[in-house]
């Protein structure tokens, strides 16, 4: 399943890349404009997607891939979205422990007590060396 | 001679020393991380060195990109986790040895041949750039459309399981290079009408998305592993029998590195590979192999090396990366205003041999520092995964947010992480897409200089022999496939 709906998706970007690469402009004589090498790029990623799409529904497919484990993949998406949301209005400290509890979520080891105190270490050497040392313009705490 | 001291002048200046000394230090400790590779060593590293001189910076940046390649071997041995591609091979018989209570020496060992690969790359690569660099003056954008062109479809055709997903990710890494204004038209392309695309994308966050958050969802269930043995500095001491056998593989491994290096599509891993194949092949009794040979780790460790050097002579004398390693450093140098190719020789000798000669010395660094730090990396390895991996999330994002003080970059790695773990899960490797993304803008720009010099007829593109027998050779990797698939359909009638 996970084989055609990366195909399929391939197929469709590829589509929607060709779709909006034909209003790019042409040229005109010896002066290439900006559509053919984007046509050519994604009419190909469409054809060669086709042809994946066809090879797994032939069952010829040589790698089947593997489902995405969900778990790890959203408590680290979630990690570095909570961390771009709050960075520039909680503070770096924060940011960076909220960033650090989420994806400690994507584990199922336990030991949590241990990795506050890490999270909580981690942050204050962090804000210490970008903030302090190189100068990265986002406060410890507030916005 | 006078480069030579030009180059170790300039590379002896003591920033240039302590970035060296930083970078080799930095990529040695993210590369002994099982799963995180020089890619992404690179990749988390170059926000650093955006406040430091452009030399300073790339020295640094080449720093971590060989000691990633050297500590990745630490976690092959130990723990029989590559932490890159390249090292893969030196488990076979690192990790049998580790077993074996022979852990130190097998360290030891690829401490010495990886300086002796270092060593020889980096000779070779010393004699070479000067020669390769005068050809390429002469090269016109036939030449390089061409080369571009050998690069992309020697990527997608080489090594691959299945070169139609090579393929796909070098057409949409080409793809998302376009976003952007083009500067010839002025026509916006993929910016959906947001201002924050129409500079186009950042090498940074797409190679810090690609490389290092989805590597880190791979090894989030997977990098638990631990060490369970103590490494003393007695107990590196090879015997008389191992440094005996470990010579001529050592040679013969840094032989095919310099070979595979500068070609594009292979590098170091398809270097390690085949040296690894070759002393099977030469061995009074292949069939130990894989059960803790030194030859099994001195030829590969020994090979990578020389390849990792080598690889430069394309990147910084003609332009074009062989590898995807080298894309990301070809896009390093350009962030710092460096624009690689014949002319940087030429123009900026102090440049170009202080960074031929801080190889060097970050190779003679390798060698002094891995040896008593030896047991340093070792305790690395035993911090727990689930502590370490939280903090490396960290470093990303606040190395994304810090190219130019913005979310929007951090969501971009965010975006490429989580497209690039999918497209990995199956089986789509993210390396391409990288090359398509860097090497993408450079072909169409010597396609469209071509064009008009060639007045509109295809014919300019093939009308040197450099050109012409690039393109010879890109047919020719497009038909072997095709060759295999009917000489199998023929057997089966």
């Amino acid at each position: 399943m996970a084989g055609y709906l990366t195909w399929g998706a391939l197929g469709l970007v590829g589509a929607g890349a060709f779709w909006m690469a034909l209003g790019f402009g042409w040229g005109s004589g010896p002066r290439i404009g900006s559509a053919p090498l984007p046509v050519l790029l994604s009419g190909l990623l469409v054809v060669v997607a086709l042809w994946g799409l066809v090879e797994t529904l032939l069952g010829r497919a040589r790698d089947r891939g593997a489902a995405p484990e969900w778990r790890p993949l959203v408590a680290v998406a979630a990690a570095v979205a909570l961390f771009a949301a709050t960075v520039e209005h909680i503070g770096l400290v924060p940011a960076t422990l909220g960033c650090m509890f989420a994806a400690y979520l994507g584990q199922t080891e336990p030991g949590h007590g241990a990795f506050m105190v890490y999270a909580a270490g981690f942050a204050a050497v962090v804000w210490l060396i970008f903030s302090k040392g190189l100068g990265l313009p986002v406060p410890a705490f507030g916005g | 001679m006078d480069n030579i001291l030009l180059g170790l002048s300039t590379a002896l200046i003591p920033a240039n020393l302590l970035a060296c000394f930083a970078g080799v230090f930095l990529g040695t400790a993210i590369g002994v991380i099982p799963g995180i590779g020089a890619m992404a060593a690179i990749a988390l590293i170059l926000p650093l060195t955006f406040s430091l001189d452009p030399l300073t910076g790339i020295v640094m940046l080449a720093g971590v990109y060989y000691g990633a390649e050297y500590g990745g071997s630490t976690a092959s041995i130990l723990l029989n986790l590559p932490g890159t591609p390249s090292n893969a091979i030196t488990c076979l018989d690192g990790y049998p040895m580790a077993q074996q209570g022979r852990a130190g020496v097998a360290l030891f060992i690829t401490t010495i041949a990886s300086f002796v690969g270092g060593s020889i790359g980096i000779v070779v690569l010393t004699l070479l750039s000067p020669l390769i660099t005068s050809l390429a003056m002469a090269f016109g954008p036939a030449e390089y459309f061409a080369l571009i062109l050998l690069c992309f479809i020697a990527v997608a055709a080489i090594g691959a399981d299945d070169p139609k997903k090579n393929l796909v990710m070098i057409l949409l890494g080409g793809l998302i290079s376009l976003v952007g204004i083009d500067l010839y038209d002025g026509v916006q392309r993929y910016t959906f009408g947001q201002g924050q695309l129409i500079d186009g994308l950042s090498l940074v966050p797409v190679a810090m998305g690609l490389f290092g958050l989805s590597e880190i969802i791979l090894s989030v269930r997977s990098g638990g592993a631990r060490v369970k043995q103590s490494i003393t500095l007695r107990s590196m001491i090879p015997t008389r029998d191992d440094w005996r056998r470990i010579g001529f593989p050592m040679l013969r491994g840094a032989g095919f590195g310099c070979l595979f290096g500068p070609l594009p599509g292979t590098g170091p891993t398809v270097a390690a590979l085949t040296s690894y194949a070759a002393e099977r092949r030469l061995a009074d009794k292949p069939e130990e192999f894989g059960t803790g040979r030194v030859e099994g780790i001195a030829a590969p460790e020994a090979s990578n090396n020389a390849a990792v050097q080598t690889a430069f002579i394309p990147t910084l004398s003609l332009g074009i990366p062989g590898t995807p390693t080298m894309a990301i450093m070809i896009g390093a140098l350009m962030i710092h205003g460096i624009v690689p190719g014949p002319m940087l020789m030429q123009n900026e000798p102090d440049l170009f041999w202080g960074l031929v000669m801080s190889f060097w010395i970050g190779n003679l660094l390798l060698l002094l520092l891995n040896i008593p730090l030896i047991s340093l990396w070792v305790s690395l390895l035993n911090i727990p995964y689930r502590l370490l991996y939280p903090s490396i999330i960290v470093l990303i994002c606040i190395g994304s947010y810090s190219i130019s003080n913005s979310v929007f970059d951090v969501g971009l790695v965010l975006l490429f992480g989580v497209v690039g773990y999918l497209l990995r899960r199956q089986g789509f490797a993210p390396a391409p897409m990288l090359i398509g993304f860097v090497l993408t803008p450079l072909l169409e720009e010597n396609l469209r200089r071509g064009w008009l010099m060639g007045r509109g007829d295809p014919a300019y593109f093939v009308s040197s022999p450099v050109a012409g027998v690039s393109l010879f050779l890109c047919g020719l990797l497009l038909l072997l496939p095709l060759i295999g698939v009917l000489r199998r359909s023929a057997a089966r009638i």
